[in-house]
């Protein structure tokens, strides 16, 4: 594994900083009214694939022009002559093997990244891969073993911006047969409109769409020498031979991360961001707390306070409830008074429940016949009431004891 | 925040008169001063003090309820878990680290979460079942432990006594 970095692999940002942007900024509504059309044009193209199928020359004639009115240039440099039944090749867009079927023929198995409908209207090859790797790799190989045409693989599984190094490659196109040949495929864009092709995150649709908005994109397609695989060689000595020759020729280095570790970058860098988003918010609240409006909601951690000093007093009563208490009377003494006198109602929280046995010890026997009392809002009655209870306690306790004792 | 503990100590009132324990009252002595409350506690039947009514004192603190009251029995009672001078010594009547004895499990301590209803209670079963492992008054740990008969008796006068009957 090189040095390199895993963010390195990728391109982060889809325009150009500073006044590089400023072209594109001017060619927008033109792109715009471009992409527009060239969305019916593709309609025509995808059609047109579709009818022309099984006159696979003509198909490639026709879609090469229409692809080039939709922006999508192909050139090739086939010096070496495809000769193997396996084809493997860099991923750095999403139109990559529709461009390599362009100029060569061959067979692109469906993957199911690409949704059933449109992998079948693009001319991919059902090989079953979502019955699992086992089954997928039986069908290529007898599809392989029939000599028809060579199977296009894209080991890497992801796409990379294809300006720094490869990912590792998946085994799966190296057991098929004893040999393989690299395809190299790279892409550029008119200097001055130059958005990137396809970033860390990007949805297929968006490449899309800037496919479609840029004047045009120009995919160049060498096809490498055939290598064959050593005879004391392992299969992933030769894996990573094959990945050596291509990164090569493409000038760029070799690594061994996978596509999972791309969606691990995609997801670690998503949760940083919403990390960073909830610090800027935690910091703006924090400034919003010094404003002195009271209404603001920059009060919130001032209520968070007084809520507290009320939770004290009565912690079976839920925050949430406290809290909206506050936010009306802005005062712990006039929260705790509508708690208690029942303004509010609520839900207690159970927080600490009185263990069973303790009560279950309590005498079940009425010892006292307690009338329904109340509860004057006069403190003098309630005190006399108080007093009054005393006593009969004390004197229903008297009678029971003398009856209990023939005492009486 | 006496005025928090003020306006709790209200509320308890009222729901210990509106829907009083079996056998218990309390509430404040003079409601000029609402941090002094008198409870009075029957003993539960088929225990040692079945029968009695025994007063006690609550003392609130200003902080009430961050920190517990304290309780005292006015009357005489002779009881492993009471001190001679009528205080009473349970768990739940002390902070989670005040912890004199060094005996209470941290899950019966005072929290504002408890009230005087639970403190009552916890007496209650107290005066049913003495904890004679952590003995606030030794001679009557001993003879509980030892002389059942003798404390059965001390218990008999202790509640003749508090019924005015002696």
């Amino acid at each position: 594994m090189g040095p390199v970095d895993i963010s390195k692999l990728f391109c982060r940002r889809r325009f150009p900083k500073g006044i590089a942007l400023v072209p594109i900024l001017v060619y927008f509504p033109i792109g715009l009214v471009l992409a527009i059309l060239r969305v019916f044009i593709s309609f025509t193209a995808v059609i047109a694939a579709f009818l022309l199928r099984s006159l696979p020359a003509l198909q490639r004639v026709v879609l090469r022009v229409l692809l080039s009115v939709l922006g999508i240039v192909v050139t090739s440099d086939c010096t070496n002559k495809i000769s193997s039944q396996v084809l493997v090749t860099n991923h750095i867009t999403i139109l990559d093997e529709i461009a390599i079927s362009l100029v060569v023929h061959c067979v692109k198995p469906w993957r199911n990244s690409i949704s059933n409908t449109t992998s079948w209207l693009l001319g991919y090859t059902d090989f079953k891969y979502e019955t699992g790797k086992q089954a997928f790799l039986e069908n290529l190989k007898k599809y392989v073993a029939g000599k028809e045409l060579p199977v296009l693989c894209v080991p890497e599984g992801a796409i990379t911006s294809g300006q720094t190094a490869l990912l590792k490659f998946a085994d799966w196109p190296f057991l098929l047969e004893e040999d393989v040949q690299p395809i190299a495929i790279t892409a550029s864009r008119p200097a001055i409109f130059n958005v990137t092709l396809s970033t860390l995150d990007s949805s297929w649709t968006s490449d899309l769409f800037w496919f479609l908005f840029v004047p045009y994109t120009h995919f160049h397609i060498k096809s490498l020498k055939v290598v064959e695989k050593g005879e004391d060689e392992s299969t992933d000595q030769y894996i990573q031979r094959v990945q050596g020759v291509l990164a090569e020729q493409l000038n760029i280095s070799t690594t061994q991360y996978t596509a999972a570790d791309k969606s691990q970058l995609i997801k670690k860098l998503y949760l940083e961001e919403q990390q960073r988003h909830r610090d800027a918010e935690i910091r703006l609240r924090r400034s919003q707390t010094r404003s002195p409006s009271p209404y603001s909601p920059a009060t919130r951690s001032h209520i968070e306070l007084l809520a507290d000093r009320v939770k004290e007093v009565l912690p079976h009563v839920p925050t949430a409830v406290i809290k909206k208490d506050l936010g009306v009377t802005r005062d712990v003494d006039a929260t705790i008074t509508n708690i208690l006198e029942g303004k509010i109602e609520f839900t207690p929280e159970d927080l600490n429940p009185v263990k069973k046995d303790t009560i279950e010890k309590v005498p079940s026997k009425s010892l006292l016949n307690q009338k329904k009392q109340t509860f004057s809002k006069n403190s003098k009655e309630r005190q006399k009431s108080f007093e009054e209870r005393k006593q009969e306690m004390i004197e229903a306790a008297r009678q029971r004891y003398m009856a209990k004792h023939g005492m009486m | 925040m006496a005025g928090s503990a003020l306006k709790r100590l209200m509320a308890e009132y009222k729901q210990l008169t509106l829907n009083p324990p079996e056998g218990i009252i309390a509430g404040p002595v003079d409601e000029e001063n609402f941090f002094e409350w008198e409870a009075l506690i029957t003993g539960p039947d088929e225990t040692y003090f079945e029968g009695g009514v025994f007063p006690a004192s609550l003392t609130f603190p200003p902080d009430y309820p961050l920190s517990p009251p304290k309780m005292k029995f006015t009357c005489d009672i002779f009881h492993p878990n009471i001190y001679n001078d009528g205080k009473v010594c349970i768990s739940i009547l002390h902070a989670p680290g005040d912890d004199p004895m060094g005996y209470e499990s941290s899950a019966e301590r005072w929290s504002p979460v408890q009230s005087v209803e639970k403190i009552l209670l916890s007496v209650v079963s107290m005066l049913a079942e003495p904890n004679d492992e952590s003995a606030a008054n030794v001679d009557a740990a001993k003879t509980w432990r030892d002389n059942r008969p003798k404390f059965a008796e001390i218990a008999e006068r202790t509640v003749k006594q508090s019924l005015g009957l002696l």
